[in-house]
């Protein structure tokens, strides 16, 4: 059988690239698409900015490329298997869905409110807080999320598939 | 051997790259669509956010006392739409907040009176914030006396000058409570250091200082109109478990009674919090702390001019694990009484 297979020492280093990659789509709609300095974490660029590459896309992508990205690193640091895998997407699916929920209008400010009394007045607290009450929940971006933990499971599957079919016998 | 210990350490190798990018992605997640404060997340140009761009203005301040011919200025502070998208209105209502009406040329983002008068007292401003069809409002209450505030303030804090009682709250027995002045640190120069020792079984604990230094007679010093608050404070614990809030408090013919301002107590920060003003108090912003319950046909507290004598303090309530210790400062207290 002739295989396009990865070499089991390649493997991490190929869902990182791809991690990586992902991510990266994701970093150019916050630079490009959206109003600047609105992100914590992500300065604003003036040469990228309002460059709107994505369109409509633009509004969904970070939720799916979240997961995506996430899951693949996870499994590259982890042994590879089936449950390592799907797990990895499964956790990061969990994550980003719970996230979302927790900008829903009905859980946001109780939520929050039970943050605030518990947690104190931290600037890691404090982003935690606007996250929720100013995120906006779009059952979308759950949709959004879902589909990236799928295509990563579904690339992982791939990927493992190939190695496992060049480590075949003939 | 050998084996055995280059398994491990891969072990924890994956354990430790696992924790660094599960924490990564929670930060990535909340970094990327958290915001900083009074900024929006999510929300592309161009698109409807679904209500959650409707403007909300936060104006400062919220109350605010004046002597008649001085400046008063609104401002608007944050705001959680991008400020290039809006645009403000400010208005005015004489009528107790019932009918607005827009002040010609008022459309920045501050409001300056450059001299209020008698009939600014009682004003309310609004501001109106707009963007995307959408908008939102914040309003200033305004009072203005004719004659100067009385202010009693104190930011040296002899021993003599002020008297602690750790009051229960509740079936919460008091803490113990000990107090020192420190000679520098605070804001600036002297400040004084509380430490709460909470009873074994207990969670908080509440202790209101007196100032000694002087009594508001309203029977022959006037009727109390409004009454402006502010203390610099500091918590000096940096555990989570660990708080104490502030409040003004007001000691008036046998009760204890502590400012109630609608958002509710500050809670000290760890490094000195000057922003713990609360201006305008009237009557009812006062809620009793301690003493007997008001009867039908009495004002508590009592503004008028047959008020009983009145001291001024403040109120420390801190909370924390049962039988915890907890230290706080107390810097530039001070009260300022307004008559009509």
């Amino acid at each position: 059988m002739t295989a396009v297979g990865v070499p089991a020492w390649q493997r991490p280093t190929l869902l990182t690239f791809v991690g990586c990659l992902t991510l990266s789509t994701g970093l150019l709609v916050y630079l490009a698409d959206r109003v600047a300095s609105h992100a914590v974490l992500i300065p604003s660029i003036p040469a990228f900015s309002g460059c709107n590459l994505f369109g409509v896309l633009g509004q969904w992508l970070p939720s799916f490329v979240h997961p995506l990205a996430f899951s693949l690193f996870t499994a590259a640091v982890l042994k590879p298997s089936a449950a390592t895998c799907w797990g990895a997407c499964a956790f990061w699916g969990s994550v980003n869905v719970a996230f979302e929920v927790g900008q829903h209008p009905a859980l946001s400010s109780p939520w929050t409110a039970a943050l605030h009394g518990g947690a104190g007045d931290w600037a890691v607290v404090r982003s935690v807080l606007n996250y929720f009450l100013h995120g906006t929940f779009d059952p979308y971006d759950i949709c959004a999320a879902a589909l990236g933990a799928l295509a990563a499971g579904v690339i992982l599957y791939f990927v493992d598939h190939f190695q496992g079919a060049r480590h075949a016998p003939n | 051997m050998h084996r055995t210990r280059s398994a491990s350490t891969n072990a924890g190798l994956r354990a430790g790259a696992l924790l660094g990018i599960v924490a990564l992605g929670l930060i990535s997640i909340v970094g990327s669509g958290g915001g900083i404060a009074f900024l929006p997340s999510d929300c592309p140009p161009g698109l409807d956010c679904s209500g959650s761009a409707t403007p909300v203005p936060v104006l400062q301040p919220a109350r605010v006392t004046a002597q008649v011919g001085t400046p008063v200025t609104f401002s608007v502070l944050g705001l959680n739409v991008p400020a290039s998208q809006v645009t403000y209105q400010w208005y005015r209502s004489s009528d107790g907040g019932v009918h607005y009406v827009a002040i010609a040329g008022a459309t920045g983002d501050t409001l300056l009176l450059a001299s209020v008068n008698l009939a600014d007292d009682g004003a309310i401003f609004k501001v109106t914030a707009s963007a995307n069809g959408l908008s939102g409002s914040a309003v200033s209450h305004v009072a203005v006396t004719a004659s100067p505030g009385l202010v009693f303030a104190d930011g040296e804090f002899p021993a003599a000058g002020w008297l602690a009682t750790p009051l229960p709250i509740g079936s919460v027995p008091a803490p113990a409570h000990t107090e020192e002045l420190v000679a520098t640190g605070g804001h600036p120069g002297a400040y004084l250091t509380m430490v709460f020792q909470l009873a074994s079984q207990a969670g908080m604990g509440g202790v209101a200082y007196t100032s000694l230094a002087g009594t508001y007679e309203p029977q022959t010093q006037g009727a109390v109109y409004v009454i402006d608050y502010s203390e610099d404070g500091i918590s000096l614990e940096t555990s989570f478990s660990k708080s104490t809030r502030s409040a003004m408090l007001l000691d008036q013919g046998g009760r204890k009674y502590i400012a109630t301002p609608s958002d509710s107590y500050p809670r000290l920060a760890t490094s000195w919090d000057v922003s713990q003003n609360t201006p305008s108090l009237r009557a009812q912003d006062f809620t009793l702390l301690d003493g007997p319950a008001c009867q039908a046909g009495e004002t508590c507290p009592d503004f008028s001019s047959l008020g009983a004598p009145m001291r001024f303090g403040y109120w420390r309530l801190s909370s924390g694990p049962q039988g915890a210790s907890i230290s706080h400062g107390i810097d530039n207290w001070k009260v300022t009484v307004w008559r009509r």
